[in-house]
């Protein structure tokens, strides 16, 4: 899983699994949209990521998009940043410890 | 006044690379590229709305290449039906069984994968000068270089060839077998 991957579990995780918008996931993890957009779509095709649209109450704008971890995406970002936190504990020097 | 101009100058821009985003994206991502579109709503700032357009374009690519080469299978079979004929034509005192057999296997993977049928075309026809560069065997080409291309041609014709077959098969309705 790469670090950028990591970054987005990590922002998805921190709030308590709410629901989140693009730009505020970019500005967390300091991804640009090129790189968020394709894992938040690949998340969503694993099944660990819901999404839904909201309308805005502004007249004209169009309705933006949120995203959540669903349960099995919530699990699974457990695992995945417990093993990626053992795996940079491990890399460590010893001198560090 | 400069900076309402940056300001229109940007927004014209990222209208534009909006559009190219949401154009290139394959239909089924293409929910994706509204939902990147829609988030610069939410910028206020200029240039930053300019960079979260760019990105949409990045996107676009990113999800296009992944489409493309995402039928491992078809692309490992064109990949080995384009060096078979390349190694057929090398070693062949005439062009007939290489023409013959582009024009066959062109039309096989352009029946069996019709979409961006291109691929193939590419594929087969640019097989011989991959083989040649690679083992640095010019054979009957040492003379005219330039002419390991021409393979493109009866690619082409068998992929447009195997599209059209498709097309008319695709008029007649098919009968359920076992009936």
């Amino acid at each position: 899983m790469s670090s950028q991957t990591v970054a987005v579990l990590q922002a998805l995780k921190g709030n308590g699994c709410t629901w989140r918008y693009g730009y505020d996931l970019s500005k967390v993890t300091g991804l640009k949209s090129g790189t968020l957009y394709p894992i938040l779509s690949r998340l969503h095709d694993e099944g660990w990521l819901e999404n839904k649209w909201e309308q805005s109450s502004e007249q004209g704008r169009p309705p933006r998009h949120l995203y959540r971890l669903t349960a099995i995406g919530s699990s699974a970002a457990s695992r995945a940043l417990k093993t990626t936190s053992s795996k940079a504990r491990a890399q460590r020097p010893a001198y560090e410890s | 006044m400069r900076v309402d101009v940056q300001e229109f100058l940007a927004n014209a821009v990222a209208r534009c690379l909006n559009r190219f985003t949401l154009a290139l994206l394959p239909e089924d991502r293409r929910a994706w590229g509204h939902a990147l579109v829609a988030e610069q709503q939410g910028i206020t700032n200029g240039l930053e709305r300019l960079t979260w357009a760019a990105g949409g374009i990045v996107m676009s690519v990113h999800e296009l290449m992944r489409a493309l080469f995402s039928d491992r299978p078809t692309w490992v079979t064109g990949l080995a039906l384009g060096i078979t004929s390349a190694l057929v034509d090398l070693h062949s005192s005439t062009r007939s069984p290489y023409i013959g057999l582009l024009c066959a296997f062109g039309l096989t993977l352009a029946c069996w994968r019709p979409k961006w049928a291109w691929r193939w075309t590419f594929l087969l026809g640019l097989s011989l000068p991959a083989v040649v560069l690679a083992t640095n065997n010019w054979g009957p080409y040492s003379v005219d270089r330039f002419d390991v291309f021409y393979g493109l041609v009866p690619s082409t014709l068998g992929t447009l060839a195997g599209l059209a077959l498709r097309s008319v098969s695709s008029w007649f309705p098919h009968k359920p077998v076992g009936h």
